[in-house]
């Protein structure tokens, strides 16, 4: 799914966010990429949305090399990407309906086949009864399960999740991991970006660590 | 994407932008609206100008004596100059009846005691143009000068002083409308386009989610332009109303004081401003678009 070779990324010709990268990740897979704040995680999973270009190496994300990549092929690779973050990133002006619905539009799926399938992921997150709130009428846990249902929705070949329970307690945090094993079941790949090492060790799941950097155990 | 979907997002974004959006249009109406007061009045003085200028005439008066054909062969030299409007011919008897009426009842007697008329018969010529700047006076001089010559005419009037103040005015007046029409304009097109720039500014965020869940730069950015441009109709739209609104209550009723009717902007003026608010306002977003995403 992801390849990466000797991928390094300097910000300003000076902050080395990234150095000497090798991995591999392949379909399917359930990675925790854990490291103290300021390691360089926002900056890989940046990499291969193809916000950021890396400033060397090579990067392949699902078969593209994402430094030849044209602005086009990049809009459809994202289509095929399920994103959340810490802070959501929810449309504000959207209701929870249309934030989600947006994504399909996007893609060109018919109406009647959005509204499906958007009940459906509304459904699976149990938010159905939010569905025409806007987000600052919604609590934290609840933002979030929306931005998860947003990241669901187009089946997503890769979900790229960025501390997302790191503004959440306990119990809520536990839920958005519980939705995002449920969607590696259904054989979605999952990069979980967070600094919470306990977290991660406890997923038994397979483990990046990252430090200033640079990959390490 | 459908035209239902651009123009529905584009209007969402309006109503739902709510203060936002409701700052952007004021800002927009109240630029043009203080662009358009300016049109109104260098609208107006022109208009003065013109009707003065209009008035202008050049009095041939004529040698005692001449026939009938050698006035109509006069008359039709003057009226093949091409700066030549209308020309109309006063003889002696129009002459007088003018001056007793001038002058006024009770005062006729005065000149009933003259046992001959001494007035001389004239040709009065209206010339084409409306305004007079230096290099139209020049050729109204020049105008003059080739009446003076002709066989039959003995001297020329003209209101020389007029036609000097007028020029005056006229040169004056359009270096002040350049000029400051011009810097008004560049206000304007500036604090439109920087405003919508900083409504799109703030939907920086609303731009990043959708480049993440794959919209292509066109879908993203269209319901945009059409946001901006409609923010440009509709302020500019709301402009016009606006000065119609204070034409109506406040210049038009000046006529009291004035004895001068205002005249409200011409109707290719007014598209000119909403057609401009229009692209300006498509042109703010297109260029804070390019900004994001440039990136691809
Ligand atoms: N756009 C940018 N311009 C300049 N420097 C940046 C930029 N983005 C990140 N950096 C720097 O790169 C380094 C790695 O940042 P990054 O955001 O990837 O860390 P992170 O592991 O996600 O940290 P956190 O857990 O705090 O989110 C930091 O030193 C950061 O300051
Ligand atoms: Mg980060």
């Amino acid at each position: 799914m992801i390849q990466m070779y000797g991928v390094s990324k300097i910000y300003n010709s000076e902050i080395k966010a990234l150095q000497g990268i090798n991995l591999s990740i392949e379909r399917g897979e359930f990675v925790c990429l854990v490291g103290p704040s300021g390691a360089g995680k926002t900056t890989m999973l940046r990499l291969i949305t193809g916000f950021e270009k890396s400033t060397s190496g090579a990067i392949y994300v699902d078969g593209h090399d994402m430094n030849y990549i044209s602005k086009r092929e990049i809009s459809l690779l994202r289509r095929k990407m399920g994103f959340v973050f810490q802070d959501f990133k929810l449309i504000k002006t959207k209701t929870v309906f249309e934030n989600i619905a947006f994504v399909l539009k996007v893609i060109g799926v018919k109406e009647q086949e959005i509204k499906r399938r958007v009940a459906d992921v509304l459904n699976l997150v149990e938010l159905l009864n939010k569905s025409s709130s806007f987000p600052h009428q919604l609590s934290c846990g609840e933002q979030q399960r929306v931005a998860i249902a947003r990241a669901l929705v187009n089946n997503p070949v890769l979900l790229l999740a960025d501390e997302p329970t790191g503004n959440l307690d306990l119990d809520i945090a536990k839920e958005i991991i519980y939705l995002l094993l449920q969607a590696n079941e259904r054989n979605t790949t999952v990069i979980l970006a967070t600094h919470n090492n306990h977290l991660a060790t406890t997923l038994k799941k397979r483990i990046i660590y990252l430090d200033k950097g640079k990959i390490g155990s | 994407m459908s035209l239902k979907y651009l123009i529905k997002e584009a209007m969402l974004n309006l109503k739902r932008g709510g203060i936002a959006s409701f700052v952007t249009i004021s800002i927009i109406t109240i630029s043009l609206f203080i662009l358009g007061l300016f049109f109104i009045l260098t609208t107006n003085v022109r208009a003065i100008i013109e009707d003065l200028s209009s008035k202008v005439a050049i009095v041939a008066y004529l040698d005692n004596g001449l026939n009938k054909e050698e006035i109509d062969r006069l008359k039709k030299e003057v009226s093949k100059i091409k700066e030549v409007k209308h020309v109309s011919y006063i003889s002696k008897e129009i002459a007088m009846e003018r001056f007793k009426k001038d002058l006024g009842e009770g005062f006729t007697d005065i000149v009933e005691t003259l046992d001959t008329n001494p007035l001389p018969a004239s040709i009065e010529v209206k010339i084409k143009g409306s305004s007079f700047t230096q290099e139209e006076k020049e050729r109204f001089l020049h105008l003059v000068a080739k009446i003076k010559g002709l066989v039959g005419v003995k001297e020329v009037d003209y209101g020389k002083e007029m036609i000097d103040i007028l020029t005056k005015i006229t040169e004056g007046l359009s270096l002040v409308i350049y000029v400051i029409g011009f810097l008004f304009s560049i206000g304007a097109v500036f604090i439109v386009s920087n405003t919508i720039r900083l409504a799109i500014l703030s939907k920086k965020e609303e731009i990043e989610i959708m480049r993440l869940v794959g919209a292509t730069p066109g879908f993203i950015s269209t319901p945009y332009l059409l946001e901006g441009a409609l923010q440009g109709l509709i302020g500019g739209i709301l402009s016009m109303g606006l000065l119609f609104i204070i034409y109506k209550l406040i210049l038009n009723r000046l006529i009291f004081i004035l004895t001068y009717q205002f005249i409200f902007l011409p109707f290719t003026l007014i598209l000119g401003l909403v057609i401009g608010s229009i692209i300006v306002g498509l042109l703010g977003s297109l260029l804070s678009l390019h900004y994001y995403l440039r990136g691809g």
